[in-house]
């Protein structure tokens, strides 16, 4: 059977992503623990270049470093991740005043989900703001589904179910460390 | 394997319960003591009250609880009493005291440590039991509300060239233009030492190969070695990777032992091996052989008889790693060299199976590394891209590693199984929560395959 030519090249695509993006993020931050991104990147490329050339071991050795590879990095990675968060929580959270009434264009930016989770608490905020990324998601994947002439609403459902639970922890981690902040304006 | 504490519960609901991180915190009525467990029920310890109602009609009945060191159970036992449970009773010590006492744990995972003092090698095995929480790797990035990025990044010209080959040596150019800028990346291979042996039963195959990556300004190095048995009873494949700290040292390495024996159970066995002291190249594989040694024995003292069939793949793995450590010392002494830090996972399962499960999990921590970029330009939509990315990427990646586990193990691959590996790394995302996560999570990936295909 031939290769998975769509799964490869959509994570090629993701792979060349990683490794713009992350050349980016180096510019901005100026912080060269991004350039683990090309690497990443460039690595992903190459296992499916060789995968695709009949390299298959190879390509399998290649995937075993990079694992290795972001295994010793995450950590890093991690903690600048969290640096550069916490940098841009304390400016946000500066610019709200969560006192403030709420308007329903303030849920275009962070401004109203402070305030929603100020008011009802993290959990509710983040089970609010899941169920609302569950219906985006879902409505791309059934189109991309739809569009591809794949649609099963397994696939949809699975998938949606998945990317929300992790939408809900990720959210609701970041919401209620801000609400944490001993200096939030209230 | 961990027979599941809970065989009376559905599957999905002992799944999500592992998920939620806290397997150690169950509670259970069992007859413990021979291992077998008549009726259990596996909870987070603060979901104990809620769930109360599932354990009535055993009020009067004998209940043994227990946790990983004992205080848990100890507050289960309190609730329980406090609900008229009459014969409760803590397991004192908890399922670490039941080890240390020698009663029966039925597992074929294990975590194995290996200490090297001189000439003597110390060696620890320890049952994976525990749920091992991953931690997300979130990024949790909260962008400035000010981003305006706009991402029009469209990758275009993906070229793979062969710019040189001959028979011990090969370079490949990767390159790829990105808003009209061109990457490139060097993959240059070189064979430094190979071996063939060929007999009536076997075919044996070794490889030690360098590959260097260059890419922009960053080069890396590092050496594999592949050794392959083929023969009529079994198929072995032995695969190391090192990194290199120096001239005279590996950094690490990392060796992946496959081995399938004709005839061999269902059952899948899996151990993982660390060594806490620096060892050279042969004498890892001589340590592994050792250590595939006491893992065989410790199969074979198995009252179950499933259990004592793996005792014959690991006597294979103690053969085979032994051959090695002689060959790599006798042919290649140059590389023979010290390995600060060595970490070895055994498998006892088809090669193809444990090739796409290792490529999964690899894979899809590379997504979840990868999602962090990726999803960095969404401002306040960060939580949204990053899951999105991470599944998408899981999905795809299911299918390209059971494509890439068959091919690697020269099968073919079917349509339906393309798309059941693509609908079980959305379902499981590469097993996040380790082993028992996998083991949990596949019987939920074939139904849903099932409904699927």
């Amino acid at each position: 059977m031939d290769p998975p030519y769509g799964a490869i090249v959509f994570l090629a695509v993701l792979s060349i992503l990683v490794a713009v993006l992350s050349v980016r993020q180096t510019r901005q931050t100026g912080n060269k623990i991004h350039y683990v991104g090309v690497i990443v990147g460039c690595l992903m490329l190459s296992i499916f270049a060789l995968a695709l050339l009949g390299q298959a071991l190879l390509a399998f050795i290649l995937l075993v470093v990079g694992g290795l590879l972001c295994i010793a990095m995450l950590p890093r990675v991690m903690a600048v991740q969290k640096r550069e968060m916490d940098k841009q929580l304390t400016k946000a959270i500066k610019e709200i005043d969560l006192s403030e009434p709420l308007r329903l264009k303030d849920f275009l930016r962070w401004k109203g989900w402070l305030k929603l989770a100020h008011r009802w608490g993290a959990l509710k905020t983040a089970g609010i703001y899941s169920i609302l990324g569950a219906i985006i998601l879902a409505g791309i994947t059934y189109t991309a589904l739809r569009a591809f002439n794949m649609m099963n609403v397994w696939l949809v459902a699975g998938y949606t179910a998945t990317a929300t639970i992790v939408i809900f922890i990720l959210f609701y981690r970041q919401i209620s460390k801000t609400l944490e902040k001993p200096d939030k304006s209230v | 394997m961990w027979r599941s504490p809970s065989p009376n519960l559905p599957r999905t609901r002992a799944r999500t319960l592992l998920r939620t991180g806290n397997v150690e915190k169950f509670f259970q009525k069992s007859k413990i003591r021979y291992g077998v467990k008549t009726a259990s029920l596996k909870a987070i310890l603060f979901e104990l009250e809620k769930r109360i109602g599932e354990l009535e009609e055993y009020v009067n009945d004998p209940i043994i609880v227990y946790c990983k060191a004992g205080s848990r159970s100890q507050v289960a036992c309190e609730i329980l009493a406090t609900h008229g449970f009459t014969k409760v009773h803590n397991m004192l010590g908890g399922i670490i005291a039941w080890i240390e006492a020698g009663y029966p744990i039925y597992t074929t995972y294990h975590h194995v440590t290996v200490n090297v003092e001189g000439k003597h090698v110390i060696t620890q095995i320890e049952p994976l039991l525990l749920y091992q929480t991953g931690c997300m790797s979130c990024g949790c990035q909260l962008c400035a509300q000010d981003q305006t990025y706009q991402n029009n990044n469209t990758p275009s010209n993906v070229t793979v060239t062969t710019v040189e080959q001959d028979e011990n040596h090969k370079e490949t150019l990767v390159t790829y233009k990105v808003n009209d800028i061109t990457y490139e990346a060097t993959i240059t291979q070189t064979l430094l030492w190979s071996h063939r042996k060929e007999n009536a039963k076997a075919n044996i195959t070794a490889k030690f190969i360098s590959t260097e990556i260059t890419a922009e300004d960053i080069s890396l190095q590092f050496y594999s070695l592949s050794y392959k048995v083929r023969h009529e009873e079994y198929n072995l494949t032995l695969l190391t990777t090192l990194t290199l700290l120096d001239s005279e040292t590996y950094n690490s390495s990392f060796t992946i032992v496959n081995c399938a024996p004709a005839g061999k159970s269902e059952l899948t066995s899996l151990e993982l091996v660390k060594f806490s002291s620096s060892v050279t190249l042969s004498q890892q594989y001589a340590i592994l052989g050792k250590v595939a040694k006491e893992v065989s024995e410790a199969y074979k003292k198995s009252e179950d008889e499933t259990f004592k069939q793996l005792a014959k793949g690991y006597r294979i793995i103690e053969k085979e790693a032994e051959d090695l450590s002689k060959i790599v010392e006798k042919q290649l002494q140059d590389y023979d060299k010290e390995i600060l830090e060595s970490r070895a996972i055994f498998i006892d399962s088809e090669c193809s199976v444990a090739a796409s499960t290792i490529c999964s999990a690899v894979i899809t921590g590379m997504g979840a590394i990868a999602c962090i970029w990726i999803a960095s330009p969404c401002g306040m939509w960060y939580p949204v891209c990053y899951a999105a990315c991470l599944v998408a990427w899981a999905a795809a990646s299911g299918a390209f590693c059971t494509w890439l586990g068959n091919t690697l193990c020269g099968e073919e691959t079917t349509v339906k199984q393309l798309g059941c590996g693509a609908a079980c790394e959305v379902i499981c995302l590469g097993c996040p929560g380790g082993n028992i996560a996998c083991i949990m999570c596949s019987p939920l990936c074939e139904q849903v395959c099932e409904q699927i295909f």
